[in-house]
């Protein structure tokens, strides 16, 4: 159990070096908008000894990180999309389990995410703590969509 | 250390949780043929119990990348909060 738990801890050092190097590069004036631009501030480490377990190792090869940012974005969009529009029919209808599960969603998807996105330029905040802050989250999220779906 | 062992224990209850929502979601879908049931039954099971089972199964059993496993997390969170978005347009 702890050997899975500090994979999941390293998997989200990569996601916090690499949403933290675009955040960087996305502020600084007069560079390039492109992604590709500078690949080389990203995270990304290809295993320096091949025939050898590496116990510590963060990253992967570059075009995935890049990949794994990408689809984070799309999906801390979507995840607010998706929950302005419960909301959205929240306010429409005035039907409490709709604002159940507006709530829930909340705190399921774009609550951690952004979470995640705040803890990675926050170097004051441990990892640990972040772990289990979006995991209550997520539980408290799923928490109040049982609600929701049960009353229904 | 401890917070770490809180951690595991609360992603694995997430997971069954999440687990138990989408089925009575999908018992929704089938009482009353919603199609926004099974949406988020599929939704449910994207955001909350497939990453667990990437993390603490698959990464373990394959040795993927913390890249690879990331990108995966991150691909079904956008497919399933996809799924949930396109029932809104009907």
């Amino acid at each position: 159990m702890i050997g899975t738990t500090s994979g999941t801890i390293g998997g989200l050092e990569t996601l916090r070096g690499a949403i933290a190097a675009v955040a960087s590069r996305g502020l600084a004036p007069g560079r390039p908008a492109s992604p590709v631009g500078n690949p080389l501030s990203l995270e990304s480490s290809p295993t320096p000894h091949p025939g050898q377990v590496s116990v510590d190792s963060v990253g992967g090869s570059t075009p995935v990180v890049l990949a794994a940012i990408v689809t984070f974005l799309a999906a801390t969009v979507l995840a607010v999309l998706v929950t302005y529009r419960f909301v959205e029919g929240y306010r429409r209808t005035k039907a409490r389990p709709i604002l159940w599960l507006a709530v829930g969603m909340f705190l399921l998807a774009p609550g951690p995410m952004f979470l995640r996105l705040l803890a990675g330029n926050v170097a004051a905040i441990p990892l640990s703590a972040q772990l289990l802050v979006t995991t209550l989250s997520e539980l408290c999220g799923l928490l109040a969509i049982l609600y929701a779906v049960y009353t229904t | 250390m401890a917070l770490e062992s809180i951690t595991a224990v609360a992603s694995a209850l997430t997971a069954v949780v999440g687990l138990f929502v989408a089925h009575l979601a999908y018992r929704g879908y089938r009482r009353n043929d919603s199609r926004t049931m099974r949406a988020l039954a599929f939704g449910i099971v994207c955001i909350a119990v497939v990453p667990y089972a990437i993390l603490y199964l698959v990464d373990p059993l394959l040795g993927l990348t913390d890249a690879q496993s990331l990108l995966a997390v991150t691909l079904s969170h956008t497919v399933g909060l996809a799924v949930i978005y396109r029932t809104f347009d009907r």
